[in-house]
């Protein structure tokens, strides 16, 4: 079978080396088109060339995702200055607004996305419903195993392209320096009555397995429930950065499920009393990128993938204060599916769900 | 009375459309409360769980008792303050009352859970602008006001209901024969009785319209009692409702569904009680064969009175914008020092520097401006057939068009996503289809503003013409739709602002190729940026107050003059 695929794909390969004008004299009379699989999975040195070829033939590429605001645009833009014969498509949405509609479209026999960026979850779901196909991407050598999906060989079902973190963030005028808490213990600090917060999402909701995971199961309830009752935690139901606007207002004293990178752009750009410490474990919520096996434009899919995995979409998370998976950091970063099969993540999800309403109702 | 044919073949036609428009997504709505658990390439299991779920919460009936607390109160404010606004306006001679369609017009175009978060930034009990005041003057360190509280949520859910009431109020107080109030005066009553007794009464088929639909999209309200309520530990069916379903790595659509099929029960009583109420027409009739035209009433020096009450009911849909659009002039919340020195239009210029901006803000004014005149068309047709038609069956028909209400945003999204994918008929990927969700989104909005419309017709006219030789299409041309026009122009303009924020329904439909306002603040309130949310709100709602004030006059040309 490999030796099949090899020959095809070599087949190919010779057809396009040779010119358009070239293929009809192979045997068959027309070179047989890659799959999207077999070009995903093609490694030569030619790859790049390949890839170019087919992109302008296929003049763009439709990306999927949960990313939100200027980047999205910052993306597509800085992409087309290198491929200028490449035209991105984007549909951006919440998580499991871009998963029902992206299982929409392939229960269909529609699938209208070529890439589609979204959580670890979103992309483990759409790998079990057979609508993704694993890749190469020289960009996935750089990206620790830590932060990408393993298929066969050197082959990769997704790998992470930025990481959001999450952790304790306050109002500088509201907290005093003394009590800004190093450890989760910490939180339980009398000085910090009545002033902390917990975003009701499910960023709220991983926070909660992260306790658990840090202190075990038991150990972790005990110190909820106290944390609950003692600090008297209130639930905003705000998207995590309206709830950092809150803070920087002053109505919300301090949370511990706020981003990293929306501090960073409030404080160091616009001034606001604001400041972000890494309480262990930090919880990372990761974007990954994916290849859908049906892909209309395979080429300028995969050309994207490189572009948004390498060096070029790296400058862009960092231009816009996002991390990204290469990055280091002194404290422990904690990705709540790492590791873990689409039913895990889908009971953890559910565990957390429930203790969250139990403990902070 | 219209000759049985064209009665029958309207009948059909209405009832075509509206099976066409509701069936499938009210079958969708069923199917996703009974089935649980499904995956992309799995299917779910069939379950009466989200049904169980949801009647045995904990604390039912203290649930229920806050989300009727909730709801009825909503209703009621929304009631008297839009109410109130529209009699000042359209039946009082009090000065500056022009201003109060611009006022209500600004506040469509910010979307709901926007002008939320302005209301934290007044009532919120640290740093609320309300708040400060009172400490400041009272010298103590006391909070007056709790947004995080039931009475907060009520008052600013009822407030969210004022344009809707005060447009359908104001139709119904345009079209009143002021000789009836003339006759209640010179019998010796007072402005206030003549207001309760006469004015109300005939205005009754507005105020039944309105307390339908405040009170059963109260009930299903979720942006107030999330952002509002949950962090005060208030809780309403809805969040309950909100809290299970996201629950895991995907939402539950059974719940929402299962809420939604619960009302239905509901909307039928409501509708059932509100065709009793309008049973006898003609009682209703106040646009008759002899001519008239609406005075408006001389309060004298209450004319000051009823101006203060017109400029503080508008504030209150003003204040929570501007307490928003102040810091979209602003870098970041929070930051010392005076106002004038940190001023920016950077928020502004990040917003407009967005390419696709004016493309979203023209597919979104044709998308509204197809809606909008085919929802009011319809209704306008079905209202009549309800009204005219001797037809047994119409009560079906008022029914199947007021469906829609109990549908929950993402439910009808996913259903026209499912249906239109396999449809034969080449709309997905383009924005027809949002046109054919927000249609049936807004149906029974439009239903509810030409149905009194209509009924304030007198029967007479329709016959005159009749019998004049006219036949049935040059009558609804040339006399209903003429002497409806105030009603239907006043839910067009209702249904064209609000379809242009609908964000739940744009979600899931919007195209790559063909952005819609709404995506894109959608979009700046995911990414977190309520300063650029807002400076770009505000623009939007510019421009749409332009086009709503212009269209506006010159519907009044044509319509019935005030």
């Amino acid at each position: 079978m490999p030796t099949l695929r090899l020959l095809s794909v070599l087949a190919v390969t010779i057809a396009i080396a040779c010119g358009p004008a070239a293929a009809p004299a192979t045997p068959s009379g027309q070179a047989k088109q890659m799959t999207v699989a077999e070009l995903a999975a093609y490694q030569g040195a030619d790859r790049q060339r390949i890839l170019e070829e087919g992109a302008k033939k296929e003049g763009k590429v439709v990306w999927y995702t949960s990313l939100a605001g200027d980047i999205v645009d910052r993306h597509a833009k800085a992409f087309q200055q290198k491929y200028p014969f490449i035209k991105v498509e984007v549909f951006r949405g919440a998580e499991n607004e871009l998963l029902t509609k992206a299982t929409q479209e392939i229960q269909a026999g529609q699938p209208s996305f070529d890439v589609i960026e979204s959580q670890i979850a979103a992309i483990s779901l759409l790998f079990d419903a057979k609508a993704m196909a694993p890749y190469f991407t020289p960009a996935a050598a750089k990206i620790s195993d830590d932060f990408k999906t393993k298929d066969s060989g050197n082959l990769i079902r997704s790998a992470t392209d930025r990481i959001s973190l999450i952790a304790f963030g306050y109002n500088t005028n509201l907290i005093p320096e003394s009590a800004v808490p190093k450890k989760l213990e910490d939180l339980l600090n009398p000085a910090l009555a009545g002033k902390l917060h917990v975003a009701g999402t499910t960023t709220g909701q991983r926070w909660l397995g992260m306790v658990l995971n840090t202190m075990g199961a038991e150990k972790g309830k005990q110190f909820l429930a106290q944390l609950a009752t003692q600090q008297k935690v209130k639930v905003q139901q705000v998207s995590g950065s309206a709830l950092l606007d809150l803070i920087a207002k002053g109505e919300v004293p301090a949370s511990f499920t706020i981003f990293k990178d929306h501090v960073d752009l409030a404080a160091q750009q616009k001034g606001a009393p604001v400041k972000w410490v890494p309480i262990e474990q930090v919880v990372g919520n990761t974007g990954q990128t994916g290849l859908a096996l049906g892909a209309k434009n395979p080429n300028a899919a995969l050309l994207y993938i490189d572009w948004l995995l390498g060096e070029d979409g790296v400058k862009v998370f960092h231009d816009n204060q996002y991390t990204v998976a290469s990055d280091k950091y002194e404290f422990k970063i904690w990705v709540p599916e790492r590791g873990k099969t689409t039913a895990e993540i889908d009971s953890d999800a559910k565990l957390w769900g429930d203790l969250f309403k139990s403990t902070f109702r | 009375m219209p000759q049985p044919r064209a009665e029958h073949w309207l009948f059909g036609i209405s009832a075509g459309a509206l099976l066409y428009l509701v069936v499938p997504p009210m079958l969708a709505l069923l199917r996703a409360s009974v089935v649980v658990g499904e995956r992309p390439g799995r299917e779910g299991t069939l379950s009466l769980s989200a049904y169980g779920d949801i009647l045995s919460s904990p604390d039912l009936s203290e649930l229920i008792g806050t989300t009727l607390a909730f709801a009825i109160g909503s209703t009621v404010v929304g009631l008297i303050l839009g109410g109130t606004l529209a009699w000042c306006v359209e039946r009082t001679n009090a000065p500056l009352k022009q201003l109060a369609y611009p006022g209500i017009f600004v506040s469509f175009a910010v979307p709901g859970i926007l002008r939320a978060i302005g209301w934290v930034f007044l009532l919120g009990p640290r740093t609320g602008t309300v708040n400060e005041l009172y400490r400041a003057i009272t010298g103590t360190d006391g909070t007056i006001v709790d947004a995080f509280s039931l009475p907060a949520m009520v008052l600013v859910e009822g407030i969210f209901w004022i344009p809707l009431v005060f447009l359908m109020m104001a139709a119904s107080f345009r079209s009143m024969d002021p000789s009836l109030e003339e006759a209640a005066s010179m019998s010796g009553a007072s402005t206030w009785d003549t207001v309760r007794r006469v004015t109300s009464a005939l205005a009754l088929p507005s105020i039944l319209a309105v307390v339908m639909l405040t009170f059963i999209r109260s009930v299903q309200a979720f942006e107030v009692p999330l952002l509002l309520g949950v962090p005060g530990k208030t809780y309403t069916l809805t969040t309950e409702v909100f809290l299970s379903a996201n629950a895991g790595i995907l939402p539950e659509y059974a719940f929402a569904s299962a809420y939604g099929v619960l009302l239905v029960g509901f909307l039928a009583l409501c509708i059932a009680l509100y065709r009793r109420a309008t049973r006898r027409a003609s009682s209703f009739a106040t646009i008759t064969g002899k001519g008239f035209r609406p005075r408006a009433l001389d309060l004298g020096r209450g004319r000051f009175v009823a101006t203060a009450l017109i400029v503080a009911i508008v504030s209150l849909q003003f204040l929570p914008i501007v307490a928003i659009v102040f810091v979209s002039f602003l870098p970041s919340f929070g930051i010392a020092g005076p106002f004038w020195e940190q001023v920016t239009l950077a928020n502004y210029d990040r917003v407009l520097g967005n390419q696709s901006l004016i493309l979203s803000v023209q597919n979104s004014f044709a998308v509204g401006i197809v809606t909008a005149t085919a929802v009011m068309t319809l209704a306008a047709i079905v209202a009549w057939v309800i009204i005219r038609s001797r037809l047994r069956a119409t009560a079906a028909l008022d029914q199947l068009a007021s469906l829609p209400l109990v549908l929950p945003g993402v439910v009808l999204g996913v259903a026209i996503l499912v249906l239109y994918l396999r449809s034969p008929i080449p709309v997905y990927g383009t924005i027809w289809i949002l046109v054919i969700a927000y249609v049936t989104t807004y149906l029974p909005y439009g239903l509810r503003y030409a149905h009194p419309g209509i009924l304030r017709i007198d029967p007479e006219l329709e016959e005159s013409a009749q019998l004049s030789g006219a036949r049935w299409s040059e009558v609804f041309r040339k006399v209903v739709v003429p002497l409806a026009l105030p009603a239907l122009f006043a839910g067009w303009i209702f249904i064209f602002l609000i379809s242009i924020r609908e964000l739940s329904v744009a979600a899931l439909l919007y195209t790559p190729r063909s952005p819609v306002i709404a995506t894109a603040m959608l979009d700046l309130w995911r990414n977190g940026s309520v300063n650029q949310a807002t400076a770009f709100g505000t623009m939007i709602a510019m421009v749409s107050i332009t086009f709503a004030v212009i269209t506006y006059r010159v519907s009044r040309r044509f319509g019935l003059q005030a």
